[in-house]
């Protein structure tokens, strides 16, 4: 059944419209990735309703293709001016940047295009052999261990965020409330619409997603500062000098970065970013030269860069398997992949494993795409990075506009994207994440709906969750992600005013 | 002036909780006696967002960054701007607004390349029409 897989997945994958797709999505998503500011993310929340009229495949190979090159191109910017084109690529700076001051700007980018290639494969790999194990296990749950998964996705997304942890949670909560908007899904009853027309079918997600983080984005560019953008030294249009024993000597830090990257990224909300920093330092505590790490080590940039690429991958563990998003852009992925009609969870991997085995090698096939992108042609991609802002910003608030639109044809979901595309901006001022309300609003509808589904099919109400011990232990979990951070708080708060009382003291 | 931009969004989400705690009350009652209805979860989202924001104001007040007024000003100014776009071009054609929107968008955002910016205006909208309209087969023209 597996072969078969393999073999539908391939013969999807094999289409030259969908190889082009996948090109193009590659191309996209480099565009995207170079420009500071913007990320996989918002690239994919910008092109999901572009998708809307392809077949599923091609759908999916352009957004494959824009997510997997998207998280590699932020070190183009990363290396060349300093400034992280993605929060992917921040430890890149460290060394990379050091490189190209040190005149090695060709060398810095071959080090990290063949690295993130290295690490892209490596975690490819770890999904195959992570979701479909994972899968089989998921086959097994009810709708208590959907509620309970949905719940968890959620509360570790809003315990990570930067700043008070409580802010996540709160943002996190207001996601949940603006997924009861709309017709309930049991008794038909329209909630929270207020006579609007338009809320009826509910908070549409694409316009959401389109809104938090594209619009959002593009108001941050506009306003805040994002480096001057200043190129240092420019490439050569064909700028790969990775010599085979420059390989050999970064070969130990690329294996590192990969395996850590692959399994971090299968951990929900851990992502890319915490991967290049977590892989970057794991490599250096294995070196020979750690004092040369920060200074313009080769190994430090193929550490970074190889970590924060296998996390591209394995990040999609949940997905496939659970259905349960565990990052931002896997939550982009599955409005994506809704809008297509398809459902990734479990049963995919029994109803749709053509599908399943054709993301897995459209992954491989961007992978490939992105070397020959970062090998022939990173000149091109060096000078978007100079594209001037207002520029940047007109683009992105016009085809969030017209995504917004396209989907249902309304007007509406336009105005919706620019309030909540606000409404993220100042989120993001007040140093709170927008990624919390954006998770919720793509698992509200499951956690309600999965919550009262079991209740009705149980008779003991809420204590039904003691007869399911995996529902029972994840809810436990999500409940441990909460109260362990207030804990600590309290009793870090509780520090802080003894030592303010004996300094007064004293 | 500054102010603690996270204690005015917590007062707008607060708002919002108390709008909806009102309306969930004139809610049916669920179908089934195993059924929680479709106003208990809201409800509970509600109160509970309620009680973390009163919390999180109680403990973190004094730490809250303060922000500039200004930058809230700015960032709704360029919304209600692109929202005025948005609106005349359902009165006038999404095609023939936006090199417009764009030409005036590109002066406020800072480009003062006439020429650039006139390429531009003209360029994104030819793209997008030849993307949508005939690539994708997304009509955007009736915006």
């Amino acid at each position: 059944m597996l072969i078969e897989g393999f073999i539908g997945g391939f013969d999807l994958l094999i289409q030259p419209a969908v190889l082009l797709a996948l090109f193009l999505g590659v191309a996209i998503g480099m565009a995207f990735g170079v420009t500071p500011g913007l990320d996989a993310t918002s690239g994919t929340a910008l092109l999901v309703s572009a998708t809307y009229a392809l077949s599923t495949e091609i759908a999916l190979a352009v957004l494959i293709g824009l997510y997997t090159a998207a998280t590699y191109a932020g070190s183009i910017t990363a290396i060349t001016i300093g400034v992280p084109g993605t929060p992917a690529s921040a430890a890149t700076v460290l060394d990379g940047y050091e490189l190209t001051k040190k005149g090695e700007l060709d060398g810095a980018l071959s080090i990290s295009i063949t690295t993130s290639v290295i690490g892209g494969l490596i975690g490819t790999v770890a999904l195959v052999f992570l979701a479909l194990p994972l899968a089989d296990v998921a086959l097994a749950f009810g709708a208590p261990e959907y509620f309970a998964l949905g719940v968890l996705g959620v509360a570790i997304i809003a315990s990570l965020v930067k700043g008070s942890f409580l802010s996540g949670f709160i943002v996190a909560l207001f996601g949940l409330i603006l997924t009861t908007i709309g017709i309930d899904p049991l008794t038909g009853f329209p909630r929270f619409t207020f006579n609007e027309i338009n809320l009826i079918e509910g908070i549409p997600y694409i316009p959401a997603l389109v809104g938090l983080f594209a619009v959002s984005e593009a108001l941050s560019l506009l306003f805040d500062d994002n480096g001057d953008g200043r190129v240092m030294s420019k490439p050569k249009l064909f700028a790969f000098t990775l010599s085979g024993k420059l390989f050999r000597h970064i070969f130990r830090a690329t294996m590192i970065g990969s395996v850590l990257g692959s399994f971090l990224g299968a951990l929900p909300a851990v992502g890319a970013a915490a991967a290049n920093w977590i892989g970057y330092n794991e490599a250096k505590r294995f070196s020979h030269n750690p004092g040369l790490f920060g200074k313009g080590s080769t190994e430090g940039l193929a550490a970074a860069e190889s970590s924060n690429n296998a996390t591209v991958s394995s990040a999609l563990v949940p997905l496939l398997a659970l259905g349960i998003p565990g990052s931002a852009t896997a939550a982009v992925l599955l409005g994506a992949m809704l809008l297509h009609g398809v459902t990734p969870g479990p049963s995919m991997f029994t109803q749709q494993l053509d599908l399943v085995y054709f993301i897995f090698l459209a992954l491989g096939g961007a992978n490939i795409f992105m070397a020959i992108f970062g090998i022939f042609g990173v000149g091109f991609w060096v000078k978007m990075v100079q594209m001037p802002k207002p520029f940047i910003v007109m683009t992105i608030l016009t085809l969030s506009v017209v995504g917004a639109f396209s989907v249902r044809s309304n007007v509406f979901d336009i105005y919706l994207a620019l309030g909540l595309g606000l409404f993220g901006y100042l989120l993001r001022r007040a140093g709170i994440s927008v990624v919390p309300v954006v998770l919720a609003i793509v698992l509200g509808g499951l956690i309600e709906e999965n919550l009262r589904r079991a209740l009705i099919a149980s008779n003991d109400g809420i204590a039904l969750f003691l007869d399911r011990p995996i529902a029972l232990g994840v809810l436990l979990f999500a409940a441990l992600t909460f109260v362990l951070p207030f804990i600590q708080n309290i009793w870090v708060m509780g520090r802080n005013r003894a030592g303010a009382k004996s300094g007064e003291q004293d | 002036m500054k102010i603690p931009l996270a204690l005015l969004l917590y007062a707008g989400l607060a708002a919002v909780a108390v709008v909806l705690i009102v309306a969930a009350g004139s809610f049916p009652k669920a179908l089934s006696a195993r059924d929680i209805g479709p106003a208990t979860f809201p409800l509970s989202l509600a109160v509970l967002m309620l009680i973390l924001m009163a919390c999180d104001a109680a403990m973190s007040w004094r730490r809250i960054e303060r922000v500039h007024v200004r930058v809230i000003l700015q960032a709704g100014s360029v919304a209600l701007l692109v929202a005025l776009a948005v609106w005349c071009a359902t009165q006038f054609g999404f095609f023939y607004v936006l090199p417009v929107a764009l030409l005036i968008g590109l002066r406020l955002a800072g480009s003062r390349s006439l020429v650039a910016n006139g390429i531009f205006s003209i360029c994104l909208p030819l793209v997008l029409w030849v993307l949508f309209d005939y690539v994708l087969l997304i009509p955007i023209a009736t915006l």
